[in-house]
């Protein structure tokens, strides 16, 4: 800032100056902040033109009946009330959704942070193992991963050959609408890896001296677990399960995949996104498929809210003083 | 923060103005000639075709680019709907008769009867496949290639059992019998039929055989309840005596690559009659083509059809020439020698008599069974209405549900035909 004040380049304004000085506080704003606005016009050209705008259209869309081809014909709420009264598939896609919510978010958090534990104890090569532990989440969601399941589930898979040398007979795991949703599920609980690296940051925030000081007292390592270790790692904790939960409500490209983008067999893989992207895409109902987006916007919502709104009671801030 | 100098600052632009003129320059070299998009869906066989074909036309017709643009068949209509929502349709495109009347109708096609005789020759079409390109009166698409349903045979299984390959007369009954064969022989985890009850094609041709149809001219269902329940509990029957691949092969078979014959899992499989190209390629046992089973005392269910129609794109900027690259890919001999029958039987007579003695053995069952259905079938059906395409995939779901046994034939046809009048009143 000194070095222009101090020495002017050469040429700089016989009328820029004087002016300078009489120019509105908006002008005076711009020559303040104008060069971080403008880097920052990337990302707001983005927002408002990739982001913002689309969801508003999406809203609009939601009131419509929109095939693509012709213009979009306004019809208020009657996408709204077919979902809620007579679309049997779309309460399938719940109930999916949300059996798939419930069990992989708790069961995937568990099994990261049991890794996490075992990570933290110090033991040889740790950061070789949090690698490869790391490394299913860093493929995670991804089209290969899902391809890789196929194989392994599948009638001839590979799960099935293992079943095979134990004297058991595998069920066609993914193409059988009792296994399906359940195969999806450890899919999911597999890809532990980026909340196990956040818990294990968590783990190494806590302070030593409680631990020695409580086995001192005679606590035993599960004591220690439940009054020391869960206590300070709620927040942590609080940040996994809210992000875990809205990804996994999210979830798509895994069922998309191993069901051939149908949510078969027997609409058992249905997950949300997945009827929203084929009544959107594959039957041309935009304006339904922008109500049902926007449904899936206000349920992640509550259930975000649900989270914020409890976690006061078993949260707990190291800085918060009651 | 300000350290850039005003002249370090100029320069900087200068540069940037140059290399504006510069892309500047690479834009017009580019604009010299016309640019224009063709989009198909394919498989690797028909792409590699294809691609060949487009570069033998930029070769021929220099001052015209094309650019090629393919994808899978279940992609292509959502990505061809998207295109056309954002005015933004490639040129030239492949289009099936399914979609053609609901592109037509909605203006998203441009009527080619104007271009006849100015840049457009169709004189070798034979005049009724022609009309299936119209839609109320205008030629909206060239009719490129033709097929007809088949029923694909494992040859190499059958004659080392000693099963004679079925006649273009046989029943359902001839297909319970050889498939009941097939299960005597006692293969492990193989079986007679596939359970190819969830195909449309399958039910439109049990219907048309009891002289119904899919669809009547007014967009309804053109059969019963009844009918439907018949239709499926002749599948449940094929099930119940072991003859039909199990739930779970059905249920993951929506691709040439994952259909039970080609996995090695049946027999006897149904596809399109210019898939034998591309089916034959991932089979090690040859296959043989036959007619699908009929009903004794009954209609043909069967039809030609046409497999591939092509387009040009009311929203356009090139469509002369367009049209002179439809004509290209519909009636020149040079393209049809590169793409032969992968697609189907060309539409062009002149081009198919010109083929005929120069085809591959493989072309050559194509072009055979052809002539054998062509003797055996019925009219042209209708166009299906819009949400024809969902009650499909509502076929392909509802169907599963009785092949797992969750639901009784009887519940399933209810289901199928209640959700089938929804889809279409929705539509």
């Amino acid at each position: 800032m000194s070095t222009a004040t101090a020495r002017p380049a050469p040429g700089t304004g016989q009328a820029g100056r004087p002016a300078d000085r009489q120019t509105s506080g908006l002008a005076r704003a711009w020559r303040r902040n104008g060069a971080g606005y403008m880097f920052l016009l990337p990302w707001l050209v983005g927002f408002f033109g990739l982001t913002l705008g689309p969801t508003l259209a999406s809203l609009y869309l939601s009131f419509t009946n929109f095939d693509l081809l012709s213009a979009p014909r306004w019809i208020g709420l009657e996408n709204y009330e077919y979902m809620f009264t007579a679309d049997a598939r779309f309460w399938q896609a719940l109930k999916v959704t949300f059996t798939y919510v419930i069990w992989s978010v708790p069961l995937k958090l568990m099994v990261a942070l049991g890794i996490a534990m075992l990570l933290d104890k110090g033991i040889r090569g740790a950061g070789l193992y949090r690698a490869l532990f790391y490394l299913p989440s860093l493929i995670g969601a991804s089209v290969a991963v899902a391809v890789l399941w196929r194989k392994l589930f599948d009638r001839d898979g590979i799960a099935n050959q293992l079943l095979a040398l134990l004297g058991y007979h595998g069920e066609p795991w993914l193409n059988h609408p009792d296994y399906a949703l359940g195969t999806l599920v450890i899919l999911a609980i597999w890809q532990f890896g980026s909340p196990m690296i956040i818990f294990l940051a968590g783990l190494r925030q806590i302070p030593t001296d409680l631990y020695e000081a409580a086995s001192m007292d005679g606590a035993r390592k599960v004591r220690q677990f439940f009054f020391i270790t869960l206590p300070l790692l709620a927040p942590v904790i609080f940040f996994n399960l809210v992000l875990q939960t809205i990804e996994a409500f999210k979830a798509f490209t895994q069922a998309f995949v191993v069901s051939g983008g149908t949510g078969g067999p027997v609409d058992a893989t249905l997950f949300y996104t997945l009827y929203l992207y084929e009544e959107a895409f594959a039957n041309f109902r935009m304006g339904y498929a922008a109500a049902l987006a926007w449904v899936l916007l206000v349920i992640i919502g509550i259930f975000t809210a649900i989270s914020f709104f409890t976690s006061r009671y078993w949260v707990y801030y190291e800085d918060q003083r009651n | 923060m300000r350290k850039l100098s005003r002249r370090g600052f100029a320069g900087a632009l200068a540069g940037t103005a140059v290399g504006t003129a510069a892309l500047g320059g690479f834009a017009r070299s580019a604009k010299a000639e016309t640019r224009m998009r063709f989009f198909w869906w394919g498989n690797p066989d028909r792409n590699k075709r294809t691609y060949e074909v487009v570069e033998l036309y930029g070769k021929k017709v220099p001052g015209v680019a094309i650019d090629p643009e393919t994808i899978g068949w279940d992609d292509y209509w959502p990505k061809m709907a998207t295109q056309a929502s954002g005015r933004n349709m490639a040129d030239v495109v492949q289009m099936d008769y399914r979609y053609l009347f609901e592109y037509a109708r909605r203006n998203q096609l441009e009527p080619l009867d104007d271009y006849i005789g100015k840049g457009l020759d169709l004189s070798a079409f034979n005049a009724t496949f022609l009309e299936s390109g119209k839609v109320d009166g205008k030629l909206y698409a060239v009719p490129w290639t033709q097929n007809s349903a088949t029923c694909y045979c494992d040859g190499t299984t059958l004659s080392a059992l000693g099963i004679p390959l079925p006649e273009p007369s046989w029943t359902w009954d001839d297909l319970k019998r050889v498939a009941g064969e097939v299960k005597k022989a006692g293969k492990p985890d193989f079986w007679g039929v596939s359970d190819k009850g969830r195909w449309e094609p399958m039910l439109e041709f049990f219907m048309r055989q009891r002289g119904k149809a899919l669809y009547d001219e007014g967009g309804q269902l053109a059969f019963t309840e009844e009918d439907v329940a018949d239709y499926f509990g002749l599948w449940e029957g094929f099930r119940k005596d072991g003859l039909a691949t199990p739930a779970d092969l059905t249920a993951q078979d929506s691709t040439l690559q994952q259909m039970p014959l080609t996995l090695g899992k049946s027999a006897i499989d149904f596809a399109h009659s210019n898939q034998i190209v591309a089916l034959q390629g991932l089979n090690k046992n040859e296959l043989q083509m036959a007619m699908l089973p009929n009903l004794p005392g009954g209609k043909p269910g069967q039809y030609l059809k046409p497999s591939m129609l092509i387009s040009i794109a009311r929203t356009s900027k090139t469509k002369p020439e367009a049209v002179a690259f439809t004509q290209f890919l519909a009636a020149n001999w040079d393209a049809a020698q590169i793409l032969r029958v992968e697609r189907g039987v060309p539409g062009d007579e002149k081009i198919r008599d010109e083929l005929i003695p120069i085809v591959n053995p493989i072309e050559k069952k194509m072009l055979t069974y052809l002539g054998v259905a062509s003797k055996n079938v019925g009219p042209l059906p209708p166009a299906p209405p819009k949400g024809a395409g969902e009650v499909d995939k509502m076929l392909q779901r509802t169907y599963p549900e009785m092949a797992f046994g969750r639901i009784s034939v009887k519940d399933g046809a209810a289901q199928f035909y209640r959700d089938a009048q929804n889809i279409l009143r929705r539509a």
